[in-house]
């Protein structure tokens, strides 16, 4: 818009010397006719410069139809007109516009003004378009048209030919549908635009709410609000008609929006992208972007004291040291951390999207003529930009599926190994061993063990660490190295050993442990760290109460004997996963009806307790003194 | 469902009481062991009021075994009421008996604290 304010100011140079003020001749009113020919400009603010007597003499004149252009401010236009002797019986009308670069003007016939087009204030500004104005009654001889125009600073160029100023006089009614037909080819040469919007809503949609159904994607519900802004700030002032509304009130609207999306959504954007990496040149970067992304949305709106000119080289150069700070940076963390960087480059490609559109209106002249205007190469960037999300999108949960089965994997490799550290249950010697393990997830807390010692007693032991998952079961691991490596036949010394072992690695947490010896001669001797208390013959063996094994280091445990019949009733072990079984009324299994299937077999306790309501490991063990 | 644990701490010269309401779980660090290290430091008696505890789990319980050796340590004298017949069967089977002792209700709690 600039470039073209410069090269017109240049025209106006040259023809400033043409000094006298034309007339354009207007014959027949009864279709609009073309205000072509030589008018006058001035810079600067006058009411006085309304009055059809001004002498504008001195003013520059510009042959229009051409590029207007003007920098930020006031600007009047005047322009005689001779009406034909014989006019129309009907009231006349002046159909203007798209007044150049205008953002608001207004106009005035003869010196009484007949209306305007947005408004005066820094943030009333709208798109330059078509607007029918009714002239004041029949005018005679000549009339002298005056328009107060304002503009605004932009860093970016509107296409010469949407600049470009061309008035039509005629009939109120003939300029009316001339009108409408303007905005009805305007609405249709815009359905491609309506078109890829629609696209890139349907993508902003998805975007924000991906997250809801993907966990840790929050970036991607600010990209997609930040689309929503973009999205706005071009579709919502190119449809006024579409919408009801205002020019003024669609132009703010999609200015409040875009701000919204650049200065207030962005930086959530950038801290998702970068704040992860706490890095102090990802901090920059997103400092630069962001100061990039306030300053382009400032110069939109302010009078920069800056010439265009060097606003655009500063938006040009601050994405040249942005290109040269990123790629490295990007390059680093592609190999570390797969794709978000790729989402910075998309970013970058947004944000110097407006200077690829610059450039390609500049100096490739396409146009809205043509099909591909500014709004429509812009829009096609959004579309770019959306279509790069959703690929990068695409491959980063492709990646994720990968993780996620590879850690099933993993996980499924460890509930495998912890499955080679439980015993298998055996029925030879001199007493049967039944056991059931029914993990909650894929590795447990829970593990149970049976150790044949040489003086031919056996060790059986069940154990419970706080917990669940795989911190659980690699305290596991730890207690079962702990309790094999155990050389004595005392439980109540075993359970020691195992507690050192424990110390200072249970992270906080503890095991429960109970350890039977069982002897050939059916002596049962027991020594419990916090677990429960083994059940023998339907009732609860007494056991001196211990601290659970990883909390004080040297705690000590006492042992209780009890006999176990040859034939008789078994002493059954079990974790806490039976005891506190849960039902949907989140009442527990509790302790009586423990003791009342303490006498079922294994499968038989825990098959209940499951049924109950499982949330925890469920081990049982049965010892039965065989006949 | 698991509720959130909340903590309200009631401070009466050197002696506090932690009223625990909702779900003892690995969640609850901060309700339990937070609270706890946020008494102030003239603290030499704590009650902690179960009775609005409808569950622990093995988490929770470390939590509360982790405050107990705490208290321990300081040293604090710890007294537990309000807890279910079923918690207070596994807090006797943990044999937590040298850090804390288990009360029916506060009476008897605060009995036994300023015996």
């Amino acid at each position: 818009m600039r470039l073209l304010y410069l090269v017109l100011m240049a025209a106006a140079l040259l023809l400033s010397s043409v000094a006298e003020a034309q007339t354009i001749a207007v014959e027949g009113l009864s279709q609009p006719q073309a205000l072509s020919g030589q008018w006058k400009f001035h810079e600067g603010d006058d009411p006085r410069w309304a009055q059809p007597g001004f002498d504008d003499s001195q003013w520059s004149s510009i042959d229009i139809p051409a590029s207007v252009n003007q920098q930020f401010g006031q600007r009047w236009y005047r322009v005689h007109v001779s009406l034909p002797a014989a006019t129309a019986s009907e009231p006349l009308g002046l159909l203007v516009g798209p007044f150049g670069s205008a953002f608001a003007y207004e106009v005035f016939a003869d010196g009484q003004r007949i209306g305007s087009v947005g408004g005066f204030r820094p943030t009333e500004l709208r798109l330059p378009t078509v607007a029918a104005f009714p002239l004041p009654p029949q005018p005679k001889g000549e009339l002298v048209l005056a328009f107060r125009v304002r503009s605004i600073p932009s860093a970016y160029t509107i296409p010469a030919e949407t600049a470009a100023s061309v008035s039509f006089l005629g009939t109120l009614a003939g300029v009316r549908t001339q009108e409408k037909l303007w905005h009805a080819e305007r609405l249709s040469g815009r359905l491609n635009g309506l078109l890829i919007s629609a696209a890139i809503a349907m993508a902003t949609l998805f975007f924000v709410t991906l997250p809801l159904t993907r966990k840790g994607s929050r970036e991607y519900f600010w990209f997609g609000l930040f689309l929503l802004g973009g999205l706005g700030f071009r579709l919502i002032p190119l449809y006024p008609e579409a919408l009801g509304l205002e020019r003024v009130v669609t132009s703010n609207l999609g200015m409040a929006i875009s701000l919204s999306g650049g200065v207030l959504i962005f930086p959530f954007l950038l801290i998702e992208l970068f704040a992860s990496r706490h890095t102090l040149i990802g901090w920059l970067g997103a400092a630069l972007m962001y100061a990039m992304a306030c300053t382009a949305m400032a110069s939109q709106l302010f009078d920069s004291p800056l010439p265009i000119e060097t606003q655009r080289t500063l938006i040009l150069g601050a994405t040249v040291v942005w290109f040269i700070y990123y790629f490295p940076f990007a390059w680093r963390y592609s190999t570390i951390r797969g794709q978000l960087p790729a989402m910075h480059a998309v970013l970058l490609f947004h944000m110097s999207g407006t200077l690829i559109q610059h450039f390609a209106v500049r100096y490739f002249q396409l146009t809205e003529s043509q099909g591909l205007g500014m709004q429509t190469i812009r829009l096609l960037t959004l579309l770019l930009v959306t279509f790069a999300m959703a690929i990068l999108l695409n491959r980063r949960a492709a990646r994720m599926d990968a993780e996620r089965q590879r850690l099933g994997g993993e996980l499924a490799a460890a509930s495998e190994v912890q499955s080679l550290l439980l015993s298998a249950p055996t029925a030879t010697g001199h007493y049967a061993v039944d056991a059931v393990y029914l993990p909650a997830s894929e590795v447990g807390g829970d593990f149970y063990q049976v150790l044949d010692r040489e003086s031919g007693a056996r060790l059986v032991v069940v154990g419970d660490v706080s917990g669940k998952g795989l911190r659980a079961a690699m305290l596991v691991s730890v207690a079962v190295g702990a309790l094999r490596a155990a050389q004595s036949d005392s439980p109540a010394a075993v359970l020691a050993v195992m507690n050192r072992a424990l110390c200072g690695r249970s992270g906080g947490g503890f095991v429960t442990c109970c350890c039977v010896r069982v002897d050939p001669n059916g002596e049962a001797v027991i020594a419990n760290a916090g677990h429960l208390p083994p059940y023998l013959a339907g009732r609860e063996a007494e056991t001196d109460p211990g601290l659970p094994l990883g909390i004080v280091p040297g705690a000590e445990y006492t042992e209780t004997r009890v006999s176990l019949a040859r034939g008789g009733g078994a002493l059954v072990l079990f974790s806490d996963g039976v005891v506190e079984a849960e039902n949907a009324q989140r009442e527990l299994f509790g302790f009586d009806r423990t003791r009342d299937i303490s006498t079922k077999s294994a499968q038989e306790i825990a098959e209940a307790a499951k049924a109950w309501g499982q949330n925890d490991d469920i081990t049982v063990v049965t010892v039965r003194r065989n006949a | 469902m698991v509720m959130p644990t909340k903590t309200k701490v009631e401070q009466n010269g050197d002696i506090a009481v932690m009223r625990f309401e909702g779900d003892i779980t690995s969640t609850s660090e901060d309700a339990v062991l937070g609270s706890y290290k946020a008494l102030p430091a003239q603290t030499t008696k704590i009650l902690l009021d179960f009775s609005k505890v409808p569950y622990l789990n093995s988490s929770g319980i470390a939590l509360v075994i982790q405050l107990l050796m705490a208290a321990s340590k300081a040293p604090q004298k710890v007294l537990c009421f309000g807890l279910t017949p079923h918690f207070v069967k596994v807090f006797t089977m943990l044999g937590l008996a040298k850090y804390t002792t288990l009360h029916a209700d506060e009476a008897a709690a605060r009995a036994a604290a300023i015996a």
